[in-house]
């Protein structure tokens, strides 16, 4: 909630407007991990597994896979083929999905245990 | 092998609220982050700053990386209990709201 003009009007504006309007620089923080897997088969259909194992656990979340990566909000998550059928997962996030990212990432880190 | 069905994550209600605890701003002074890491025990090999004002702060040991910039610092960073400190130590070299 933004008031502007001198108090004399309020407005709902996301966050980025709401600084490129007051002139105040975001810092924006990001956390990466890494996790590997033993997963046999082509990267793609670790990332499918993946992809539908994080829907299950966010129904109220809009869980997206764009080009080989699976996103949800700031989240981002990405399988690399190492080596011996060993898988890398990437998972992303920025500090205001601090919460949502920790929790993929702990989902990601506990499966199969 | 991943397998959902083995899983159960109990999402907690907080992040459904989606509510961030605080937006960074500003320019992270890198001395201020040395001497807090250092006064919290975190030992980093020498910073590389480089001419556009973005600066690699390596953790050998920890197999940490972390990259800054004037906008922005990515924190990559395989063990948890020390992202999350780190994660508090950068929190207050920066400003919030």
């Amino acid at each position: 909630l933004v008031m502007k003009d001198n108090a004399s009007t309020m407005c709902l504006m996301d966050v980025e407007q709401a600084c490129r309007e007051a002139g105040i620089a975001r810092h924006v923080l990001r956390f990466s991990s890494t996790i590997t897997v033993d997963d046999a088969g082509p990267s793609s259909k670790t990332t499918d597994k993946l992809y539908q194992m994080i829907k299950s656990h966010l129904d109220d979340f809009n869980v997206h896979l764009i080009d080989g990566a699976i996103n949800v909000e700031s989240v981002m998550v990405n399988v690399d083929c190492s080596e011996n059928d060993k898988k890398n997962i990437l998972v992303s996030w920025t500090n205001e999905d601090e919460e949502l990212g920790s929790f993929i990432l702990k989902l990601l880190q506990n499966m199969g245990r | 092998a991943p397998t959902a069905v083995q899983t159960v994550e109990l999402m907690p209600p907080s992040i459904k609220q989606r509510k961030p605890s605080a937006y960074t701003w500003g320019t992270l002074d890198i001395d201020d982050l040395l001497a807090r890491m250092s006064s919290e025990g975190i030992l980093v090999a020498k910073p590389e700053p480089d001419s556009n004002g973005n600066c690699v702060i390596h953790l050998p040991k920890e197999d940490t990386l972390i990259q800054v910039e004037p906008n922005s610092t990515h924190i990559f960073c395989p063990d948890e209990a020390l992202r999350s400190k780190l994660r508090t130590i950068l929190m207050r070299c920066l400003n919030k709201f």
